[in-house]
């Protein structure tokens, strides 16, 4: 598969702190690309850069075989989506108002809309799910419906690419899954390349393609969920102990946290 | 507000309906007054029957209305656009500091024995310019433009600013006191045809520009790195919606004083009335805040018995219950 995304050597700073040494790596077009770690590892800096939100110190970045600063902040915006963990709105604005915020990239300055836009925008809601709610106000959504939205807003920017920084860290199960299933649909449906953060290595062994383990702005390990998910790259990244067998589901790792309390089992 | 309709209708018709409500306040602005206060005569002077009244509606209460459209209009806008780039719903027009820098500058200008235009104007201008540059010195560097710096550094300014306006007021004994007590409260009877002209020069251009940016500002609402993530140039929109609309704020406190209330009440009610889109709420500011000012205006000069009352009394009077009212309203 031919990468979409490449990572050449890529340093970041901020304020003379290091976040990123010296990072490389390439993300297959059409793949679900999941980034674990622990807080701090460089995970968020890492996908600021991607989208242009920081810039690199040195090193360089491409999307589609074109430096990421060589795009405008419009062009990128429709190769590139972005979902964060949670998009406070203080404003009321109304679900479609937010959905049809994601047609922006491809509009004038004045967000004129045509009727493809919002034929768009429908589809948007009705693949995530959320046209029912279109006429609610965002802020009295709860999270996961929060979390569909700002999902379907993004697809509405038809990007080649969707970033997504946790999104399933404040839902319960059930919309956790569903909000993973969005995602492998995205993929498989709309050849759609996913790059997620993710701090659930149960849901990235389950879900991503390609896991890249961070750890103070290294990379530890990458690859398939079989290659990372053992017991000493989770130890290094983590320093955690936990078990990795087989899912029931089989052909996928299961890591289980082992408390302080069960450590003599493993010794 | 009903989204079957595409955007330009939308605002044709908020347009349309603010417009009317202005042109209604208008008229009641310019018929009404301490001399005449009824239609039948007004009608007369325009009909050339009353060339005194036809003088004082052209010449005093003509240019008054105007003023005030533009005043409230301005001010309006200038809160629906700060709440909007600080994402803070308490801004204000006057909370960088403007307002405060412009009083230093007015009052100063007073005690010089200036004329009240372009004496007066020119140092309040001046005055509320100085202390944008110094809010923008205080917050620039590493910290430029992230939201909170800003504000901060623009209520710690303007409460200096207080300070040194009390302590000013403080050391006045003479007539002056009055003409700086009255300034401060906001004024809008010293006005003519020609200044009118000068303002509006300034002013509209202001207006098209903040209008064009609106659809910018809907995405600045979801925060800074989402809008950029759907293609808003961030820094350049907003430090160019700052300078201008600071700018435009700047104008209308120099040549009127500070009228309160006005800039943070008028972008709730539209807000709650008409939605979030700022592509309807920018029009719906300058119209509505226009027609709102008028009245308030208006109400000023005819309720005392003799002489008038500030503005600004008026403004927060009707605004505070109207704004508890749409707020307790069922259904938002």
């Amino acid at each position: 598969m031919k990468p979409i995304v490449c990572f050449e050597n890529v340093c970041f700073q901020y304020d003379q702190r290091k976040i990123l040494n010296n990072i490389s790596f390439q993300v297959s077009q059409g793949s679900f690309f999941i980034i674990i770690g622990p807080n701090g590892s460089g995970k968020t800096s890492l996908l600021k850069t991607l989208s242009g939100l920081e810039k690199s110190s040195s090193g360089q970045i491409s999307i589609l075989n074109k430096p990421v600063y060589r795009y405008s902040t419009k062009e990128l915006a429709t190769v590139l989506a972005y979902v964060p963990q949670t998009a406070p709105v203080d404003f009321p604005f109304t679900v479609i108002d937010i959905v049809r915020m994601g047609r922006a990239p491809h509009l004038g300055i004045f967000g004129d809309e045509k009727k493809d836009d919002l034929e768009i925008a429908r589809q948007a809601m009705i693949f995530t799910n959320t046209d029912h709610l279109a006429n609610r106000k965002i802020n009295q959504l709860s999270g996961g419906e929060c979390q569909r939205v700002n999902i379907a807003r993004a697809i509405c920017q038809q990007p080649h690419i969707l970033l997504l920084d946790e999104p399933t860290a404040s839902l319960d199960l059930g919309h956790q899954t569903r909000i993973m299933d969005l995602m492998e649909k995205l993929k498989t449906e709309q050849d759609m390349t996913i790059i997620m953060i993710s701090h659930d290595i149960n849901l990235a062994a389950l879900y991503g393609d390609h896991i890249l383990v961070l750890k103070n702005g290294d990379i530890v390990a990458q690859g398939s969920a079989n290659d990372v998910m053992t017991f000493d790259i989770l130890e290094t990244a983590y320093q955690c102990i936990v078990l990795v067998d087989e899912s029931p589901l089989g052909k996928y790792p299961r890591i289980t946290l082992v408390p302080e309390k069960y450590h003599y089992v493993i010794d | 507000m009903t989204k079957k309709y595409s955007i330009w209708l939308r605002i044709v018709i908020v347009v349309v309906i603010t417009a009317v409500a202005l042109l209604i306040t208008s008229l009641m602005g310019i018929s009404m007054g301490s001399s005449q206060t009824d239609f039948h005569s007004f009608f007369n002077a325009i009909l050339g029957k009353d060339s005194t009244l036809l003088l004082i509606i052209w010449q005093i209460r003509f240019p008054r209305v105007l003023l005030a459209a533009f005043v409230g209009g301005t001010l309006s806008l200038g809160g629906l656009v700060f709440q909007a780039l600080l994402r803070n719903p308490l801004a204000e027009p006057y909370i960088l500091g403007i307002s405060g820098g412009a009083a230093i500058g007015g009052i100063i200008g007073i005690l010089l024995n200036l004329s009240r235009f372009p004496g007066v104007c020119a140092t309040a201008f001046t005055g509320s310019m100085a202390t944008l540059a110094l809010v923008f010195v205080f917050s620039s560097g590493k910290t430029a433009l992230a939201k909170d710096s800003l504000l901060l550094s623009g209520v710690i300014l303007n409460s200096f600013c207080a300070a040194v306006i009390m302590f000013l007021v403080s050391i006045v004994q003479d007539s002056r006191l009055h003409s700086i007590i009255f300034w401060l409260m906001g004024d809008l009877s010293h006005t003519d045809l020609e200044h009118i002209g000068y303002i509006s020069i300034l002013l509209i251009p202001c207006f098209i520009f903040i209008f064009g940016m609106s659809h910018p500002m809907n995405l600045l609402l979801m925060g800074k790195d989402l809008a950029q993530s759907m293609g808003v140039r961030v820094k350049t929109v907003s430090l160019s919606l700052l300078i201008v609309t600071s700018f435009m704020i700047s104008v209308t406190v120099s040549y009127c004083g500070l009228i309160g209330f006005v800039g943070l009440v008028m972008p709730h009610l539209l807000r709650m009335l008409l939605g979030s889109d700022h592509r309807i709420l920018v029009p719906a500011c300058i119209f509505g805040g226009g027609a709102y000012m008028v009245l308030c205006d208006l109400l000023a000069r005819i309720l005392p018995e003799s002489g008038e009352m500030s503005v600004g009394v008026i403004t927060a009077m009707i605004g505070a219950p109207l704004f508890i009212f749409l707020l307790k309203r069922p259904g938002t």
